[in-house]
């Protein structure tokens, strides 16, 4: 009984990184990868055409580039398939830990030239669309090497 | 000459399409100067050095000798060529387009880089076994016969994608003698090292891709989630459909949106 009324405060305390439970960074991880596929898709919709919301690229791109950074915070200790059945990501993603956050830096680099393009006046859509494909390049490269290939 | 400069330079993206450098170049290796290893279940194909180099490339080749070699899948010397060369598809090139694929060939930085050995496996080592294996095959197209019904669009994707593009030597299943499945065209393929995924109109594959989906991903690789592909597809875009006009993007959709449907193939 001491040793509950000692715990409970402690579990009330909010989590700290390395304590959060494994599915629970898992969830925070691949909803964050939605988000930067978010705003990929957005991106391609106006990059080529088919809505008029130019004035919407840089925020898209200024999103991509600040996640890029925080990118390898996202996979803290503990949290790889050892941990958890749903996450796709592979061991690599801890051994390699330098290649990850090479593969991050690569993303962020190309959404600062998409930042850089989605200033200029008048906008030139095919530039942004050639870098979208750049950006996305980046996404596959990463995937290649640390997510486990899809429903095979 | 100025003519001869151009054709080069539609070659190069029709080379692109080709995936000819993914296949001629090793890993940072000089372009076209061979070297690239290709795992199969018959064992380790090294592609070639098709620089100009007059010892180790094509530099004695005349235009009819990489014609045979491209349509026929035959050496100047008569060699048949290994099918993981795909000169089956490749078979139904246009003359134009050989024309303009020699023209950039001739453009590479000659290499003096000498072709490897393949590492073939047991029982499928020698030449002879490629000639039995070309003649059984050329006598069933890789592309099937026009088909009345088809537009002049339709017409032409399938000539992007079964020929040049020849999408099916990753995404149609094999048979047992490591032809393309025609009868499942283009419903998922398992050549190594990655499984590359069912494109045809079918629940089990695209039957949800509108031309914009389609439109997006032969543009600039992005899925219809926001995802981006990878795996080798991601240089087929890059090097190849990125680069083609949209009107040759929006005939490759439609002649592969109106394929046959097929289930994933069972695994073996
Ligand atoms: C540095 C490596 C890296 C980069 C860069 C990267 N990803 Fe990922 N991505 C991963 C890994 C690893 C996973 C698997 C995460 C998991 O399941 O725990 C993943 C998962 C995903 C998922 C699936 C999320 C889910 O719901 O399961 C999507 C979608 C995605 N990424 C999109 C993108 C897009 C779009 C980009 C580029 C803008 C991108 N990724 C860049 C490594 C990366
Ligand atoms: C999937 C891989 C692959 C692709 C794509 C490919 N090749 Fe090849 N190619 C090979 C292999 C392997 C060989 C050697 C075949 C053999 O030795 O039987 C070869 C042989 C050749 C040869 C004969 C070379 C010689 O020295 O005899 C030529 C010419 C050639 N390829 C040109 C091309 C061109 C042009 C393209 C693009 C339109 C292309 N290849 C695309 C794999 C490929
Ligand atoms: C060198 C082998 C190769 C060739 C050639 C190739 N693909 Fe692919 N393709 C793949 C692989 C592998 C994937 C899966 C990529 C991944 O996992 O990210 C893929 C994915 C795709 C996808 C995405 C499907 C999905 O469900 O996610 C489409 C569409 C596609 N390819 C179309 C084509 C077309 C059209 C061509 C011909 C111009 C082509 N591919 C040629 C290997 C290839």
């Amino acid at each position: 009984m001491r040793a509950l009324v000692v715990l409970l405060p402690l579990l009330a305390v909010p989590a700290q990184a390395g304590d959060i439970d494994p599915e629970t960074a898992v969830a925070y991880r691949q909803a964050s990868f939605g988000a930067l596929a978010k705003h990929m898709k957005t991106t391609g919709m106006i990059a080529k055409g088919q809505v008029p919301h130019t004035g919407d690229l840089e925020t898209h791109a200024v999103a991509l580039n600040m996640l890029a950074k925080q990118l390898p915070g996202w996979f803290p200790e503990g949290t790889g398939p050892e941990a958890s059945e749903k996450t796709a990501a592979l061991p690599a993603a801890w051994s390699d830990r330098e290649g990850l956050e090479k593969a991050a830096k690569a993303l962020e680099d190309a959404s600062a030239k998409l930042i850089e393009l989605s200033k200029q006046e008048p906008i030139d859509l095919t530039a942004v669309k050639a870098q979208v494909g750049q950006v996305g390049r980046s996404c596959g490269g990463c995937h290649d090497t640390f997510k486990k290939d899809d429903d095979h | 000459m100025a003519l001869a400069a151009a054709d080069a330079e539609r070659g190069a993206v029709l080379a692109g399409l080709g995936g000819c450098l993914a296949c001629h170049t090793a890993d940072s290796g000089q372009p076209g100067a061979g070297g690239h290893r290709i795992e199969t279940p018959y064992g380790t194909f090294v592609g070639s050095n098709i620089t100009p180099d007059p010892l180790h490339g094509l530099g004695t080749w005349s235009r009819a000798d990489f014609d045979r070699a491209m349509r026929k899948g035959k050496s100047p010397a008569g060699r048949a060529y290994w099918p993981a060369f795909p000169w089956p598809s490749f078979s139904e090139l246009t003359d134009e387009d050989v024309d303009d694929l020699w023209a950039w060939v001739q453009s590479l930085e000659p290499s003096a880089r000498p072709d490897e050995p393949h590492e073939l496996e047991r029982g499928y080592r020698g030449r002879l076994k490629a000639g039995l294996w070309r003649t059984f095959v050329h006598r069933q197209r890789e592309v099937l016969p026009d088909d009345e019904s088809w537009s002049e669009e339709v017409r032409r994707g399938a000539y992007l994608v079964n020929t040049l593009g020849h999408c099916g030597g990753c995404h149609s299943p094999r048979t047992r003698l490591g032809r393309e499945d025609a009868t499942r065209r283009l419903a998922g393929g398992d050549t190594p090292p990655y499984r590359a995924p069912n494109l045809t109109p079918h629940a089990d594959g695209l039957a949800t891709w509108t031309d914009d989906d389609w439109s997006s991903f032969l543009d600039m690789g992005m899925l219809p989630d926001g995802d981006f592909t990878g795996r080798g597809m991601a240089r087929v875009v890059n090097e190849g459909t990125s680069l083609l006009t949209t009107e040759d993007r929006e005939a490759m959709a439609a002649y592969l949106r109106q394929l046959t449907p097929h289930p994933d193939a069972e695994p073996e």
